[in-house]
């Protein structure tokens, strides 16, 4: 069954509205934050700076117009007009010294009909009209006149010469009313540009000088051919002069801006990358859970074996369902096993019960019968027949009495005792079958050490093990027969190895070899180690089988350890032969 | 303990009243200088002017200095004219330096003008020159238009000018153009007769070469301007692929100390092609000078490498305890060169004689590179030199700069030259 909306797809969506909503959050913030810096950059100080930024340029202006009124009102200076070799030397040195300020390139004389007659270079004196006058004329330059004081120009920056301006007051002579003609100061434009830098506001206000030819000049006194978007008209400095500006705290915050972009881009990467994340990881979860899913599908539908595929390193959550699935299904398989042998244990002990009592009293009546028989007979032939149908029957009675043991096995009641009693109990039952069939018995091991079980029962199954053992070398060389039981610690158990050298257990037959009535043997009952085993497991023990065909069988118990300090003073060396 | 204490004190006082005594007699008399010879053993009387005070002072005290390295190396020549040199500070202004011009005329007598370092004030002394029909020879304002369209018989230049600094500066862009693929070129420069002509020799000669290029800005701040600030901001926000400048002196200092505030340096390589070399650039460059720049002078300390170069440098160092500018080496090579006039013409009076003795003279200078001998152009007066351009590498050999001129490429003098077409395209048809 799919569900609608999955786990991961709940996580993404969620994922996805946090991303978005801080995405938002901060930029809602950035954009108070922007407006404040731009409220506090450009709004409070610009009329304050625009004002002084006027008042720079007037004064610059001014200053330049009171150095001219000193050159126009001085009464020699309308010589140079018409008597240049008239000018007294120090009314020429007076105009060398004004033309030599660094904001001019020198002072200039025109007639009446505007013609350019003398020049005086300053400083910074270069090019036309100083050292020619070609391609030099105020012809086309707009003219704006204030107080009898005239401003022409401004010539443009061209052909690799910067602009200029001429600051311009009329000369008269002072006996001759008709002759006049003008002195100028020949300004550096950027002389005056300069003046509408904005120091404090650098970066935020972008100052331009409009012209009355409705040019516009950045603070180098370059034109500006494309006017720039949201120019604001300032104030007028001089008829036509006006300080236009830009704000542009876009430049000043364009980091910021960019830091917003950037934000943006992130933002939205990390969306896709959250969505492609979870896309993949609910594919991988899926599948996985599909896994966990179909195994319990399968396990519901009998399928007890199914185990989940659970890769070695990894242990995330999914990993440990599945080891948890697979351990749970163990579980519950051994548990029915038990179940099922529980089962079939009551069925056999309630069969065995009856078939005892059915079998035992008519066959202590035969037996009875059989030795008054055999007494009385006379005949050594008959007799002998009497004695193997007494054995028969005796045989009979074992196989009555182990399907008893078996079907119905007494619990066991633990005591805590030495391995050595259990193991000299075992060697003495065996031990004329072992003479019988010349077979060497010996034990190692620390004989000291100290069991909690059933001393009875173990002493059962060492003796059903021996036994076992014993007939398995008969099927070997007389020299080679050989039985060892060995017993040393094992953490909180005690493991008996009965080893022997005999023939050994096909690997095909192995596994069997536990299961009730199977037996090798014509003589066994087959219920000798399913009995074995089922007492160890009585005493909270386990039982292991070994066995190579040819080379030997090697059982193994593992029964509790006793907590008890034992006080036997007597030691035994461990892995050495030890009479027990 | 007390009397050591005192004589302690004592003894460094002393020390420092001398080390101030030195640095006062190292500071260069501020106003008229007279050397050499007296008026009455004078061969001849050589009237220079040089700023003396002001953000240019340092290179009329160092052209001071090389006139002093000339008159002590034409002392042990016992053939050698008699030269008395008046130098007196021409405070930068034409209006100064051209009433100091004719008062060394009518009152010193002076036989031959010389020095100034600014062009305008060159170009208006150069007229009184002109019209009093006295020989000048110009040793440092570099404008070109003083041999090109103002050039007269009067007038001689013994440094390298605007237009053999710009024309080496245009075949350096040119093989940088082929390399970098630069497009776009402003220029930034002093507002007055220097800049402008600089100006017009690299476009000119750029163009003679047939360098494609287009003009990005061209700024003109004023002569000794004291902020870059509104030309640095606007180069940056129209960046060059290039940038070439004709600041010269404390100007380029003052801007090469504020644009490397900024990431100017990283956004375009600045050249400066006829004085950016100076050694007061140098030392003001420091330790790590900016990035990208290409610089050149009208005299290196260490190009050419050659014992006469050497034996100036160590001789100007020996007198003055400094290593000199390029205007040392132009007021050094003014008055060989008037010496050298003198001595084949005899009577300095004879104005024609000395005329025709300059045309075409010949003089070994520190500039020369071996195998070659600076000689004045008789048709433009320009003395005629070879071009070196280098970029700032790591030296100590002249402390306290911590870096000198290096990765040299050489352009030679006659590749340099004005050809006749072109003189006669700046003069038009006015005759000199």
């Amino acid at each position: 069954m799919k569900s609608k909306l999955s786990l991961v797809g709940r996580y993404t969506l969620l994922s996805l509205a946090l991303i978005i909503g801080s995405a938002t959050a901060l930029s809602i913030l950035h954009m108070t934050v922007a407006e404040s810096i731009t409220e506090r950059l450009a709004g409070q100080h610009l009329e304050a700076q625009m004002s002084a930024t006027a008042n720079r340029l007037s004064a610059f202006l001014e200053n330049r117009i009171y150095q001219l009124e000193t050159l126009s009102r001085h009464p020699a200076m309308p010589l140079y007009l018409a008597y240049t070799e008239a000018v007294p030397e120090g009314v020429k040195e007076l105009v060398r010294v004004e033309a030599d300020s660094p904001d001019l390139y020198g002072i200039l004389f025109f007639d009446a009909d505007d013609r350019l007659i003398q020049v005086v270079p300053g400083q910074a004196a270069s090019g036309p009209p100083y050292w020619s006058r070609d391609n030099w004329s105020l012809a086309g330059l707009p003219r704006v006149e204030k107080n009898n004081t005239e401003l022409i120009g401004p010539a443009l920056p061209q052909q690799g010469q910067p602009g200029w301006l001429l600051i311009r007051q009329p000369l008269r002579y002072l006996f001759d009313d008709g002759a006049e003609g003008a002195v100028g100061l020949h300004v550096r434009l950027a002389s005056l540009t300069e003046q509408i830098r904005t120091e404090n506001l650098a970066g935020v206000v972008k100052p331009f000088l409009r012209t009355p030819g409705r040019v516009l000049l950045d603070p180098t006194g370059s034109t500006v051919l494309r006017e720039p978007p949201g120019l604001v008209r300032g104030p007028e400095v001089f008829p036509g002069w006006h300080i236009d500006y830009v704000i542009t705290a876009a430049d000043i915050l364009s980091p910021l801006r960019n830091a917003q972009m950037v934000m943006y881009g992130l933002a939205g990467l990390l969306a896709l990358g959250t969505v492609l994340l979870f896309w993949a990881l609910a594919r991988s979860l899926r599948r996985r859970i599909d896994r966990l899913v179909q195994g319990a599908e399968a396990f519901s539908s009998g399928d007890l074996h199914f185990q989940l595929d659970v890769p070695g390193p990894r242990k995330d959550e999914i990993d440990q369902v599945a080891y948890a699935f697979n351990a749970m299904a163990q579980r519950l398989r051994e548990m029915i096993q038990r179940t099922v042998q529980v089962e079939k244990m009551a069925v056999l002990g309630e069969f065995a019960s009856g078939v005892a009592h059915e079998v035992r009293n008519p066959l202590a009546t035969i037996k009875l019968t059989v030795q008054a028989l055999e007494r009385r007979e006379e005949d050594q032939r008959r007799r002998g027949l009497l004695q193997d149908v007494e054995g028969e029957i005796d045989r009979l009675n074992r196989v009555v009495g182990d399907l008893l043991d078996y079907g119905r096995p007494v619990s066991a009641e633990p005591e805590h005792f030495e391995v050595r009693r259990v193991f000299r109990q075992a060697v003495a039952m065996t031990s004329s079958r072992a003479r019988e069939l010349n077979v060497t018995v010996t034990a190692s091991g620390d004989s000291r050490l100290l069991l909690h079980a059933n001393p009875d029962q173990v002493t059962q199954c060492l003796a059903n093990l021996l036994s076992n053992a014993i007939e398995a070398c008969a099927g070997v060389a007389e020299a080679d027969r050989s039985v060892r039981l060995r017993a040393h610690r094992e953490g909180a158990r005690i493991r008996i190895d009965v080893t022997d050298n005999g023939t050994g257990v096909a690997r095909d037959v192995l596994p069997r070899v536990t299961e009730p009535f199977f037996t090798t043997r014509a003589e066994g009952t087959g219920l000798g180690l399913s009995i074995t085993r089922q007492l160890v497991l009585l005493n909270g023990g386990d039982m292991s089988i070994e066995s190579e065909s040819g080379e030997g069988t090697t059982v193994t118990l593992l029964l509790p350890a006793s907590d008890h300090v034992h006080n036997i003073k007597k030691h035994y060396h461990a892995d050495s032969n030890t009479d027990y | 303990m007390m009397c050591r204490g005192k004589l302690a004190g004592l003894f460094w006082l002393f020390i420092g009243l001398l080390v101030a005594g030195q640095g006062a007699a190292a500071t260069e008399p501020v106003g008229r200088v007279e050397l050499g010879a007296s008026a009455a053993e004078a061969d001849v009387t050589v009237a220079c002017m040089y700023p003396m005070t002001g953000r240019p002072a340092s290179y009329g005290r160092d052209s001071i200095t090389g006139i002093k390295v000339a008159l002590a190396e034409l002392a042990q020549q016992p053939d050698a004219p008699k030269l008395r040199v008046i130098v007196d500070d021409s405070r930068s202004k034409a209006s100064f330096a051209v009433q100091m011009a004719e008062n060394f005329i009518e009152t010193d007598q002076a036989d031959i003008l010389c020095g100034m370092v600014s062009s305008g004030v060159g170009l208006a002394v150069s007229r009184v020159a002109r019209d009093r029909r006295i020989i000048m020879i110009g040793t440092d304002h570099a404008s070109s238009r003083s041999v090109l369209e103002e050039g007269h018989r009067y007038y001689f230049r013994v440094s390298s000018d605007t237009w053999y600094s710009h024309a080496a500066g245009a075949r350096y862009l040119r093989e940088l153009q082929a390399e970098t693929g630069w497009r776009t070129l402003a220029f930034l420069g002093p507002d007055y007769e220097y800049g402008r002509v600089a100006w017009r020799d690299l476009r000119q000669a750029l163009d003679m070469l047939g360098v494609a290029y287009q003009i990005a800005g061209q700024y003109w701040p004023k002569l000794y301007e004291p902020d870059y600030t509104l030309y640095i901001q606007s180069l940056l926000e129209s960046p060059p692929d290039i940038l070439v400048t004709a600041l010269w002196g404390g100007d380029f200092n003052a801007f090469i100390e504020q644009a490397r505030t900024t990431n100017l340096f990283r956004k375009m390589p600045v050249a400066n092609f006829d004085t950016g070399g100076n050694y007061d650039t140098l030392v003001a460059l420091g330790q790590n000078p900016p990035p990208g720049l290409i610089l050149s002078a009208r005299h290196h300390l260490n190009w050419p490498d050659t014992e006469r170069n050497r034996r100036f440098v160590q001789a100007f160092h020996d007198l003055s305890g400094r290593y000199p500018s390029y205007s040392a080496q132009g007021a050094y090579a003014g008055m060989l060169v008037i010496a050298k006039a003198v001595g084949m013409v005899g009577d300095v009076s004879d104005t024609d004689a000395m005329i025709k003795a300059l045309e075409g003279l010949e003089i070994e200078l520190p500039k020369d590179p071996e195998g070659f001998t600076s000689y004045i152009d008789a048709e433009t007066h320009q003395i005629v030199q070879a071009q070196a351009i280098g970029r700032p590498v790591a030296s100590d050999r002249y402390p306290p700069t911590r870096v000198m001129l290096g990765e040299w490429v050489v352009y030679e003098a006659e590749l340099l030259k004005p050809s006749p077409e072109l003189v006669q395209r700046r003069r038009g048809n006015r005759t000199p």
